[in-house]
Protein backbone atom coordinates (compact mmCIF):
# COMPACT_ATOMS: atom_id res chain seq x y z
CA UNK A 1 0.00 0.00 0.00
CA UNK A 2 1.33 3.23 -1.03
CA UNK A 3 0.57 6.68 1.27
CA UNK A 4 -2.20 8.56 -0.54
CA UNK A 5 -0.67 12.21 -1.53
CA UNK A 6 -3.84 13.17 -2.92
CA UNK A 7 -6.14 13.85 -0.15
CA UNK A 8 -7.04 17.51 0.94
CA UNK A 9 -5.38 16.45 4.45
CA UNK A 10 -2.29 17.64 3.86
CA UNK A 11 -0.66 19.01 6.82
CA UNK A 12 -0.15 22.65 7.50
CA UNK A 13 3.61 24.42 7.73
CA UNK A 14 5.83 24.05 10.43
CA UNK A 15 5.64 27.64 11.04
CA UNK A 16 1.98 27.20 11.52
CA UNK A 17 1.51 22.98 13.08
CA UNK A 18 -0.42 23.47 15.90
CA UNK A 19 1.03 20.27 16.94
CA UNK A 20 4.68 21.31 17.07
CA UNK A 21 4.36 22.69 20.39
CA UNK A 22 4.99 19.36 21.45
CA UNK A 23 7.26 18.04 19.08
CA UNK A 24 11.15 18.13 19.33
CA UNK A 25 10.63 21.18 16.65
CA UNK A 26 9.63 23.17 19.67
CA UNK A 27 12.68 25.16 19.93
CA UNK A 28 13.19 25.74 16.24
CA UNK A 29 13.67 29.48 15.63
CA UNK A 30 11.73 30.84 12.39
CA UNK A 31 14.27 30.74 9.51
CA UNK A 32 15.02 27.26 10.28
CA UNK A 33 11.15 26.08 10.40
CA UNK A 34 10.88 27.76 6.98
CA UNK A 35 13.70 25.29 5.65
CA UNK A 36 11.86 22.51 7.55
CA UNK A 37 8.40 23.14 5.77
CA UNK A 38 10.28 24.22 2.15
CA UNK A 39 11.43 20.22 2.17
CA UNK A 40 9.18 18.09 3.92
CA UNK A 41 6.01 16.02 2.48
CA UNK A 42 3.00 15.09 3.75
CA UNK A 43 1.20 11.77 3.31
CA UNK A 44 -1.47 10.28 4.75
CA UNK A 45 -2.10 6.83 5.90
CA UNK A 46 -4.69 4.98 6.47
CA UNK A 47 -5.59 2.86 9.49
CA UNK A 48 -3.96 -0.24 9.19
CA UNK A 49 -1.48 1.08 6.28
CA UNK A 50 2.74 0.69 7.14
CA UNK A 51 4.29 4.32 7.44
CA UNK A 52 8.00 2.44 7.24
CA UNK A 53 9.05 -1.21 6.96
CA UNK A 54 11.35 -2.85 9.41
CA UNK A 55 15.09 -4.08 7.83
CA UNK A 56 14.23 -1.16 5.27
CA UNK A 57 17.09 1.70 4.32
CA UNK A 58 15.56 4.94 6.03
CA UNK A 59 16.05 7.79 3.80
CA UNK A 60 14.29 10.52 6.57
CA UNK A 61 12.37 11.10 9.28
CA UNK A 62 8.59 10.88 9.89
CA UNK A 63 6.26 13.65 12.33
CA UNK A 64 3.23 12.64 12.82
CA UNK A 65 0.33 15.42 12.42
CA UNK A 66 -2.71 13.86 13.31
CA UNK A 67 -3.59 10.46 14.19
CA UNK A 68 -2.09 7.48 16.05
CA UNK A 69 0.86 4.93 14.95
CA UNK A 70 1.71 1.82 16.87
CA UNK A 71 6.00 0.81 16.28
CA UNK A 72 5.96 -2.83 16.23
CA UNK A 73 8.66 -5.40 15.33
CA UNK A 74 8.73 -9.21 14.01
CA UNK A 75 10.48 -11.72 16.05
CA UNK A 76 12.24 -14.55 13.81
CA UNK A 77 9.18 -16.39 14.18
CA UNK A 78 6.95 -13.71 12.78
CA UNK A 79 5.49 -13.09 16.53
CA UNK A 80 4.68 -9.31 16.17
CA UNK A 81 5.61 -7.39 19.45
CA UNK A 82 4.90 -3.58 19.86
CA UNK A 83 7.63 -1.49 21.43
CA UNK A 84 6.00 1.47 21.75
CA UNK A 85 3.30 3.95 20.24
CA UNK A 86 3.79 6.90 18.46
CA UNK A 87 1.45 10.62 19.21
CA UNK A 88 0.73 13.68 17.03
CA UNK A 89 3.95 15.58 17.78
CA UNK A 90 6.17 12.32 17.81
CA UNK A 91 9.22 12.51 15.32
CA UNK A 92 9.65 8.24 14.49
CA UNK A 93 12.41 6.28 12.32
CA UNK A 94 14.93 8.90 13.52
CA UNK A 95 17.08 6.31 15.61
CA UNK A 96 17.48 4.18 12.14
CA UNK A 97 18.85 7.72 10.73
CA UNK A 98 21.18 8.15 13.68
CA UNK A 99 22.43 4.39 13.53
CA UNK A 100 23.07 4.79 10.28
CA UNK A 101 21.49 1.42 9.95
CA UNK A 102 18.41 0.17 9.08
CA UNK A 103 14.61 0.47 10.31
CA UNK A 104 14.42 -2.24 13.38
CA UNK A 105 11.04 -1.72 13.45
CA UNK A 106 7.70 -1.18 11.68
CA UNK A 107 5.61 1.83 11.87
CA UNK A 108 2.01 1.01 10.98
CA UNK A 109 -0.83 3.31 11.42
CA UNK A 110 -3.74 2.69 14.33
CA UNK A 111 -5.84 5.19 12.79
CA UNK A 112 -5.88 7.93 10.18
CA UNK A 113 -3.03 9.53 9.79
CA UNK A 114 -1.45 12.37 8.78
CA UNK A 115 2.34 12.52 8.84
CA UNK A 116 5.33 14.54 7.39
CA UNK A 117 8.34 13.07 6.40
CA UNK A 118 11.96 15.11 6.50
CA UNK A 119 14.92 13.58 4.34
CA UNK A 120 17.93 12.69 6.38
CA UNK A 121 20.22 15.28 5.49
CA UNK A 122 17.59 17.90 6.39
CA UNK A 123 17.71 16.18 10.08
CA UNK A 124 20.70 15.57 10.34
CA UNK A 125 21.87 19.55 9.60
CA UNK A 126 19.34 20.50 12.08
CA UNK A 127 20.79 18.49 14.88
CA UNK A 128 24.42 19.52 14.06
CA UNK A 129 22.55 23.26 14.37
CA UNK A 130 20.51 23.30 16.53
CA UNK A 131 22.33 22.63 20.19
CA UNK A 132 18.49 22.80 21.65
CA UNK A 133 16.96 20.39 19.10
CA UNK A 134 20.30 18.03 19.62
CA UNK A 135 19.58 17.95 23.36
CA UNK A 136 15.56 17.58 22.93
CA UNK A 137 16.44 14.07 20.38
CA UNK A 138 18.72 13.02 23.43
CA UNK A 139 16.21 13.40 26.13
CA UNK A 140 13.58 11.79 23.50
CA UNK A 141 16.64 8.86 23.02
CA UNK A 142 17.21 8.70 26.93
CA UNK A 143 12.58 8.37 27.25
CA UNK A 144 12.74 5.33 24.43
CA UNK A 145 15.58 3.97 26.15
CA UNK A 146 13.54 3.99 29.56
CA UNK A 147 10.54 2.67 27.58
CA UNK A 148 12.66 -0.68 26.05
CA UNK A 149 14.21 -1.01 29.60
CA UNK A 150 10.55 -1.39 31.54
CA UNK A 151 9.56 -3.32 27.72
CA UNK A 152 12.40 -5.75 28.80
CA UNK A 153 12.37 -5.99 32.35
CA UNK A 154 7.96 -6.78 31.92
CA UNK A 155 8.75 -9.06 28.99
CA UNK A 156 11.16 -11.26 31.54
CA UNK A 157 9.98 -10.65 35.25
CA UNK A 158 6.25 -9.58 35.63
CA UNK A 159 2.85 -11.93 35.10
CA UNK A 160 0.41 -11.27 32.51
CA UNK A 161 -1.78 -9.50 34.71
CA UNK A 162 0.86 -7.19 35.36
CA UNK A 163 2.16 -6.67 32.16
CA UNK A 164 -1.42 -5.94 30.85
CA UNK A 165 -2.60 -3.83 33.52
CA UNK A 166 0.93 -2.00 32.58
CA UNK A 167 0.09 -1.63 28.98
CA UNK A 168 -3.14 -0.62 29.66
CA UNK A 169 -1.44 1.83 32.02
CA UNK A 170 0.95 2.96 28.61
CA UNK A 171 -1.52 3.31 26.52
CA UNK A 172 -3.32 5.74 29.18
CA UNK A 173 -0.25 8.02 29.32
CA UNK A 174 0.57 8.39 25.67
CA UNK A 175 -2.97 8.64 24.58
CA UNK A 176 -4.65 9.98 27.08
CA UNK A 177 -8.68 9.66 27.80
CA UNK A 178 -11.43 10.55 25.62
CA UNK A 179 -13.38 13.89 27.04
CA UNK A 180 -15.17 13.63 29.86
CA UNK A 181 -14.49 9.91 30.52
CA UNK A 182 -12.15 7.46 31.63
CA UNK A 183 -12.09 5.54 28.06
CA UNK A 184 -8.42 4.96 26.84
CA UNK A 185 -8.63 7.40 23.67
CA UNK A 186 -7.11 4.61 21.39
CA UNK A 187 -8.45 1.69 19.86
CA UNK A 188 -6.26 -1.68 19.43
CA UNK A 189 -7.69 -4.78 18.83
CA UNK A 190 -7.41 -7.65 21.40
CA UNK A 191 -4.53 -9.10 19.10
CA UNK A 192 -2.37 -6.14 19.20
CA UNK A 193 -2.91 -5.52 23.24
CA UNK A 194 -1.35 -9.35 23.41
CA UNK A 195 1.40 -8.01 21.19
CA UNK A 196 1.83 -5.31 23.30
CA UNK A 197 2.03 -7.21 26.89
CA UNK A 198 3.87 -10.17 25.04
CA UNK A 199 0.93 -12.91 25.27
CA UNK A 200 -1.15 -15.35 23.18
CA UNK A 201 -4.37 -13.36 22.22
CA UNK A 202 -6.32 -16.22 24.54
CA UNK A 203 -4.55 -15.27 27.47
CA UNK A 204 -5.28 -11.77 26.50
CA UNK A 205 -8.77 -12.21 26.14
CA UNK A 206 -8.68 -13.93 29.74
CA UNK A 207 -6.86 -11.06 31.42
CA UNK A 208 -9.23 -8.85 30.27
CA UNK A 209 -12.19 -10.65 31.09
CA UNK A 210 -10.70 -11.14 34.75
CA UNK A 211 -9.83 -7.65 34.85
CA UNK A 212 -13.95 -6.59 33.76
CA UNK A 213 -14.71 -9.22 36.20
CA UNK A 214 -12.65 -7.41 38.99
CA UNK A 215 -14.68 -4.22 38.16
CA UNK A 216 -11.25 -2.70 37.18
CA UNK A 217 -11.99 -1.82 33.44
CA UNK A 218 -14.90 -1.63 31.32
CA UNK A 219 -15.07 -3.20 28.13
CA UNK A 220 -17.12 -0.81 24.83
CA UNK A 221 -16.17 -3.17 22.26
CA UNK A 222 -12.62 -2.46 21.51
CA UNK A 223 -12.70 0.99 23.54
CA UNK A 224 -11.52 0.26 27.23
CA UNK A 225 -12.41 2.46 30.06
CA UNK A 226 -10.05 2.61 32.99
CA UNK A 227 -12.77 2.24 36.18
CA UNK A 228 -9.54 1.97 38.67
CA UNK A 229 -7.09 3.27 37.75
CA UNK A 230 -4.92 3.12 41.37
CA UNK A 231 -5.67 -0.18 41.47
CA UNK A 232 -4.15 -0.82 37.80
CA UNK A 233 -1.05 0.41 38.84
CA UNK A 234 -0.65 -1.51 42.14
CA UNK A 235 -1.38 -4.55 39.52
CA UNK A 236 1.78 -3.05 37.21
CA UNK A 237 3.80 -2.14 40.04
CA UNK A 238 4.20 1.21 39.02
CA UNK A 239 3.90 4.51 40.59
CA UNK A 240 1.15 6.44 39.45
CA UNK A 241 2.42 9.37 37.91
CA UNK B 1 49.43 4.31 33.83
CA UNK B 2 49.04 6.77 36.81
CA UNK B 3 50.36 5.44 40.57
CA UNK B 4 49.99 7.43 43.33
CA UNK B 5 46.88 6.99 45.66
CA UNK B 6 44.96 10.31 46.80
CA UNK B 7 42.15 8.47 48.11
CA UNK B 8 40.91 5.07 48.81
CA UNK B 9 37.30 4.72 50.14
CA UNK B 10 35.37 1.68 50.69
CA UNK B 11 31.53 2.90 49.74
CA UNK B 12 28.92 0.40 49.32
CA UNK B 13 30.72 -2.56 49.01
CA UNK B 14 32.66 -0.19 45.74
CA UNK B 15 36.15 0.64 45.83
CA UNK B 16 37.52 3.65 44.91
CA UNK B 17 40.97 4.76 44.35
CA UNK B 18 41.86 8.16 42.82
CA UNK B 19 44.89 8.27 41.39
CA UNK B 20 46.81 11.74 41.15
CA UNK B 21 48.21 11.63 37.43
CA UNK B 22 45.02 12.03 35.44
CA UNK B 23 46.00 10.97 31.84
CA UNK B 24 44.67 13.23 29.23
CA UNK B 25 42.15 12.57 26.91
CA UNK B 26 43.53 13.26 23.70
CA UNK B 27 46.68 11.14 24.83
CA UNK B 28 44.02 7.81 25.32
CA UNK B 29 45.12 5.79 23.49
CA UNK B 30 41.10 4.44 23.85
CA UNK B 31 39.92 7.93 22.57
CA UNK B 32 39.12 6.59 19.00
CA UNK B 33 37.30 3.82 20.73
CA UNK B 34 35.07 5.98 22.66
CA UNK B 35 32.05 8.30 21.65
CA UNK B 36 34.81 11.25 22.05
CA UNK B 37 36.86 9.71 18.67
CA UNK B 38 37.98 12.46 16.61
CA UNK B 39 36.53 15.52 18.32
CA UNK B 40 38.38 18.15 20.45
CA UNK B 41 38.18 16.90 24.04
CA UNK B 42 40.66 19.57 25.94
CA UNK B 43 38.05 20.86 27.86
CA UNK B 44 37.61 17.66 29.58
CA UNK B 45 41.36 17.73 30.39
CA UNK B 46 40.51 20.80 32.56
CA UNK B 47 41.19 19.76 36.24
CA UNK B 48 38.16 18.64 38.36
CA UNK B 49 35.88 17.47 35.23
CA UNK B 50 36.96 13.77 35.25
CA UNK B 51 39.04 11.45 37.71
CA UNK B 52 40.19 8.18 37.32
CA UNK B 53 38.05 5.30 39.28
CA UNK B 54 39.19 1.79 39.67
CA UNK B 55 36.92 -0.84 41.14
CA UNK B 56 37.47 -4.27 42.51
CA UNK B 57 36.10 -7.51 40.97
CA UNK B 58 32.20 -7.87 41.38
CA UNK B 59 31.84 -4.47 42.80
CA UNK B 60 28.88 -2.74 41.87
CA UNK B 61 30.07 0.48 40.09
CA UNK B 62 26.34 1.85 39.26
CA UNK B 63 23.36 0.36 41.55
CA UNK B 64 19.53 0.19 39.48
CA UNK B 65 17.30 2.26 41.76
CA UNK B 66 20.48 5.29 42.55
CA UNK B 67 20.29 8.33 41.01
CA UNK B 68 23.86 9.16 39.59
CA UNK B 69 25.39 12.24 39.23
CA UNK B 70 28.22 10.95 36.54
CA UNK B 71 29.16 9.13 33.79
CA UNK B 72 32.14 6.62 33.81
CA UNK B 73 34.27 5.55 30.58
CA UNK B 74 35.65 2.53 30.51
CA UNK B 75 39.68 2.45 30.75
CA UNK B 76 40.62 -1.13 31.74
CA UNK B 77 38.52 -4.33 32.31
CA UNK B 78 35.49 -5.59 31.52
CA UNK B 79 31.51 -5.00 33.32
CA UNK B 80 28.56 -6.80 32.96
CA UNK B 81 24.98 -4.65 32.96
CA UNK B 82 22.19 -6.29 34.69
CA UNK B 83 18.76 -6.54 35.87
CA UNK B 84 17.35 -7.84 39.23
CA UNK B 85 18.83 -7.62 42.62
CA UNK B 86 22.38 -7.69 42.61
CA UNK B 87 22.78 -9.70 45.91
CA UNK B 88 20.56 -12.37 43.96
CA UNK B 89 21.67 -13.71 40.20
CA UNK B 90 21.02 -11.32 38.06
CA UNK B 91 20.47 -11.32 34.51
CA UNK B 92 23.37 -10.15 32.10
CA UNK B 93 21.88 -7.77 29.82
CA UNK B 94 25.29 -7.30 27.69
CA UNK B 95 28.92 -6.70 29.06
CA UNK B 96 30.83 -3.01 28.43
CA UNK B 97 34.42 -2.82 27.84
CA UNK B 98 37.12 -0.16 27.31
CA UNK B 99 35.77 2.68 25.13
CA UNK B 100 32.42 2.02 26.32
CA UNK B 101 30.48 5.27 28.53
CA UNK B 102 27.95 3.67 31.62
CA UNK B 103 25.30 5.44 32.99
CA UNK B 104 24.53 8.08 30.02
CA UNK B 105 20.75 7.69 29.56
CA UNK B 106 20.05 8.43 33.42
CA UNK B 107 21.36 11.62 33.17
CA UNK B 108 19.17 12.26 30.22
CA UNK B 109 15.66 11.03 31.50
CA UNK B 110 16.76 12.64 34.72
CA UNK B 111 15.79 9.25 36.46
CA UNK B 112 16.97 6.50 38.13
CA UNK B 113 19.49 4.07 37.00
CA UNK B 114 16.85 0.82 35.47
CA UNK B 115 20.20 -1.19 35.46
CA UNK B 116 23.06 -2.43 37.73
CA UNK B 117 26.87 -2.21 36.69
CA UNK B 118 28.75 -4.92 37.79
CA UNK B 119 32.89 -5.44 37.18
CA UNK B 120 33.84 -8.87 36.00
CA UNK B 121 37.22 -8.26 36.92
CA UNK B 122 38.92 -4.86 37.78
CA UNK B 123 38.15 -2.23 35.83
CA UNK B 124 39.35 1.44 36.14
CA UNK B 125 37.09 3.70 34.15
CA UNK B 126 37.27 7.77 34.07
CA UNK B 127 34.37 9.14 35.84
CA UNK B 128 32.81 12.50 34.20
CA UNK B 129 30.52 14.20 36.35
CA UNK B 130 26.96 14.68 35.18
CA UNK B 131 26.56 18.67 34.61
CA UNK B 132 29.94 19.10 33.68
CA UNK B 133 29.30 16.72 30.98
CA UNK B 134 26.08 18.23 30.41
CA UNK B 135 27.60 21.75 29.35
CA UNK B 136 30.58 20.58 27.82
CA UNK B 137 27.81 19.04 25.33
CA UNK B 138 27.35 22.02 23.04
CA UNK B 139 30.48 22.93 23.06
CA UNK B 140 32.13 19.75 21.46
CA UNK B 141 31.45 20.20 18.18
CA UNK B 142 29.59 16.77 17.22
CA UNK B 143 29.58 15.18 20.59
CA UNK B 144 25.42 15.95 20.72
CA UNK B 145 24.82 13.69 17.19
CA UNK B 146 27.21 10.54 18.74
CA UNK B 147 25.65 10.70 22.53
CA UNK B 148 22.59 10.52 20.16
CA UNK B 149 24.02 7.61 17.96
CA UNK B 150 25.01 5.65 21.27
CA UNK B 151 21.66 5.76 22.92
CA UNK B 152 20.28 4.26 19.99
CA UNK B 153 22.59 2.08 19.48
CA UNK B 154 21.86 0.97 23.31
CA UNK B 155 18.03 0.95 22.21
CA UNK B 156 18.28 -1.54 20.14
CA UNK B 157 20.39 -3.71 21.99
CA UNK B 158 17.47 -3.43 24.61
CA UNK B 159 14.84 -4.36 21.90
CA UNK B 160 16.42 -7.23 20.45
CA UNK B 161 17.04 -8.48 23.67
CA UNK B 162 13.24 -8.04 24.70
CA UNK B 163 12.59 -10.40 20.88
CA UNK B 164 14.49 -12.72 22.31
CA UNK B 165 12.46 -13.12 25.54
CA UNK B 166 9.51 -13.31 23.17
CA UNK B 167 10.99 -15.92 21.38
CA UNK B 168 11.26 -17.82 24.18
CA UNK B 169 7.86 -16.90 25.25
CA UNK B 170 6.74 -19.18 22.19
CA UNK B 171 8.80 -21.98 22.53
CA UNK B 172 7.68 -22.07 26.14
CA UNK B 173 3.68 -22.30 25.20
CA UNK B 174 4.54 -25.22 22.25
CA UNK B 175 6.22 -27.06 25.32
CA UNK B 176 3.16 -26.65 27.22
CA UNK B 177 0.96 -27.68 24.47
CA UNK B 178 3.12 -30.63 23.64
CA UNK B 179 2.90 -31.59 27.35
CA UNK B 180 -0.73 -31.36 27.36
CA UNK B 181 -1.57 -33.64 24.59
CA UNK B 182 0.84 -36.04 26.14
CA UNK B 183 -0.65 -35.51 29.13
CA UNK B 184 -2.51 -38.77 29.50
CA UNK B 185 -0.72 -40.71 26.82
CA UNK B 186 2.24 -42.70 26.75
CA UNK B 187 4.83 -40.18 25.32
CA UNK B 188 7.53 -43.26 23.92
CA UNK B 189 4.74 -43.49 21.21
CA UNK B 190 4.26 -40.80 18.76
CA UNK B 191 1.34 -38.94 18.21
CA UNK B 192 0.24 -36.93 15.05
CA UNK B 193 -0.26 -32.96 16.19
CA UNK B 194 -1.76 -30.73 13.49
CA UNK B 195 0.18 -27.79 13.30
CA UNK B 196 -2.32 -25.74 12.49
CA UNK B 197 -4.60 -25.94 15.56
CA UNK B 198 -1.44 -25.64 17.80
CA UNK B 199 -0.75 -22.33 16.05
CA UNK B 200 -4.21 -21.42 16.54
CA UNK B 201 -3.65 -22.40 19.99
CA UNK B 202 -1.04 -20.10 20.69
CA UNK B 203 -2.21 -17.71 18.33
CA UNK B 204 1.02 -17.70 16.24
CA UNK B 205 1.61 -18.77 12.49
CA UNK B 206 2.52 -22.43 11.55
CA UNK B 207 5.76 -21.62 10.53
CA UNK B 208 6.36 -20.19 14.22
CA UNK B 209 5.56 -23.34 15.75
CA UNK B 210 7.96 -25.32 13.16
CA UNK B 211 10.52 -22.78 14.19
CA UNK B 212 9.99 -24.03 17.56
CA UNK B 213 9.97 -27.55 17.06
CA UNK B 214 12.87 -27.15 14.98
CA UNK B 215 14.28 -25.96 17.71
CA UNK B 216 13.23 -28.67 20.01
CA UNK B 217 14.78 -31.43 17.87
CA UNK B 218 17.78 -29.98 17.56
CA UNK B 219 17.91 -29.96 21.27
CA UNK B 220 16.82 -33.23 21.39
CA UNK B 221 13.98 -32.77 23.42
CA UNK B 222 11.34 -34.31 20.86
CA UNK B 223 11.38 -37.02 17.96
CA UNK B 224 9.76 -35.88 14.62
CA UNK B 225 9.41 -39.40 12.63
CA UNK B 226 6.47 -39.87 9.70
CA UNK B 227 4.53 -37.31 10.96
CA UNK B 228 4.35 -38.07 14.32
CA UNK B 229 5.94 -36.68 17.31
CA UNK B 230 7.39 -38.46 20.33
CA UNK B 231 8.73 -36.88 23.58
CA UNK B 232 12.47 -37.66 24.09
CA UNK B 233 13.53 -35.78 26.96
CA UNK B 234 10.24 -34.92 28.65
CA UNK B 235 12.12 -33.35 32.12
CA UNK B 236 13.71 -30.78 29.62
CA UNK B 237 10.53 -30.41 27.92
CA UNK B 238 9.00 -29.55 31.47
CA UNK B 239 11.47 -27.14 32.33
CA UNK B 240 10.76 -25.28 29.12
CA UNK B 241 7.17 -25.07 29.63
CA UNK B 242 7.58 -24.15 33.74
CA UNK B 243 10.01 -21.57 32.82
CA UNK B 244 6.73 -20.31 31.26
CA UNK B 245 4.33 -20.86 33.82
CA UNK B 246 7.10 -18.62 36.19
CA UNK B 247 6.05 -16.01 33.25
CA UNK B 248 2.52 -16.10 33.62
Amino acid sequence: MFPNNSRNDSAPSCEDCTTRATSMFCNVELPQLQKLSSEKTSSFYKKGQTIFYEDRQPHGVYCIHSGKVKIHKYGENGQEQIVRFARPGSIIGYRALLNGDKYSASATALENTLACYFPKQTFIELLKSNHDFSLLTIRQLAADLRTAEHMLTSMAHKFVDERMAEGLILLKECYGFEAESSTINAVLSRRELASLTGTTTETAIRVIAEFKEKNLIRINGKRIELLDIEKLYKIANMQAS
Amino acid sequence: MATPLLNCSNENKTIKVVFRNQSKCKNCRLKRRTIFSGLNTTLFDKPGVKQLSCFERNSVILQSGNTQPHLYCIREGWCRIVYGDVKEKPSTLWFAGPGDLLGLSSIYSGGKNSFSVIAVGHVTACRISAPDFQQLLPKVNGLSLRVAKQLSIEIERLEKRTTALHRRFIQKETAKNILHIFKKSDIALGKKISLLSLARKINVGKNEIKVSLTAFMLDKLIRQEEGKITITDKERLLLVAMNEDEWN
